[in-house]
């Protein structure tokens, strides 16, 4: 594993994530119809964005692993997988803690809401099946099958409040319709890309333990020869 | 400071507290993973040197 590449990635993430807690906090003008609950959004939607975005990484190497075999590619998805699901929760469980205080409901079964919950399911499901099998060429042609598959409910979180003819507690996009004033696109987006470099760090990690798990499997192979 | 505001600056702090969590506790996670992989690694390698000598 390229150790100083995570050390350094994860420095430059925690830096860049204090600075903006620094801007969220102490710079940017509260929100003056929601108040202070509304700096969630710097965390909330981040982590959405920095989940889809990773999931885009698995399904690559998904795909990637379909048509070539080669397990480093399964690696990758799984790492990214991880990783993205991580993020799926902190937005699902910031989501819920402002809609607390919001709407004075934890939860509610609206299409963005449910959507996503699938896609934190779907994918909570794919680490769950991948031990229960134990061949790993099958184990990688099905987890890339139901990465890809996944995958599809993107699209559906992605649409859920932008359709006119679905009726939604969620807000709808703020950056497409500008109701996100620009004072705050600085710690939005530096939370992002804060995210980004944090969870680059992470599935660094993970894909060292993944060749790691490989070098284990041979060594048993080895030693059962013997 | 009013009740409104105090309530959300309460649940903002269980917010940012529950992603903090979230995220350490994944850290941490990923820490305990790799310690186990490389002891298992490290048990292998000797088991299979062993064996060839």
């Amino acid at each position: 594993m390229p150790r100083k590449t995570v050390y350094t990635l994860g420095i430059l993430g925690t830096l860049y994530l204090l600075y903006n807690f620094y801007q969220i906090f102490l710079v940017v003008p509260v929100d003056a119809l929601q108040g202070n609950i509304f700096r969630i959004i710097f965390i909330h939607v981040p982590a959405a964005f920095t989940a889809f975005s990773f999931y885009g990484v698995a399904v690559v190497a998904s795909i990637a692993f379909l048509v070539t075999k080669n397990f480093r590619w399964d690696s990758m998805a799984v790492s990214a997988v991880e990783v993205g699901t991580m993020f799926t929760l902190v937005n699902l469980a910031t989501g819920s803690i402002w809609g607390r205080v919001e709407w004075g409901i934890w939860w509610a079964w609206d299409a963005r809401m449910t959507s996503q919950l699938m896609c934190f399911l779907l994918y909570l499901g794919y680490l769950l099946m991948r031990p229960a099998i134990a061949e790993p060429q099958q184990r990688g042609v099905m987890s890339a099958v139901l990465a890809i598959f996944a995958a599809a409910d993107i699209p559906i979180v992605f649409m859920a409040i932008r359709l006119h003819n679905v009726r939604t507690q969620h807000p709808g996009p703020v950056l497409e319709t500008g109701t996100l004033a620009k004072v705050y696109y600085g710690p939005f987006f530096g939370d992002y890309l804060a995210f980004l470099l944090l969870a680059t760090a992470m599935m660094l990690v993970r894909l060292h333990q993944e060749s790691s798990h490989r070098e284990i499997d041979s060594l048993r192979r080895e030693l059962h020869a013997i | 400071m009013s009740q409104i505001d105090l309530t959300n600056l309460r649940f903002l702090f269980f917010g940012y507290s529950a992603a903090w969590l979230i995220m350490i506790g994944f850290v941490f996670l990923l820490v305990s993973r790799s310690r186990r992989i490389d002891r298992e690694l490290r048990r292998l390698k000797s088991l299979v040197e062993d064996k060839e000598k």
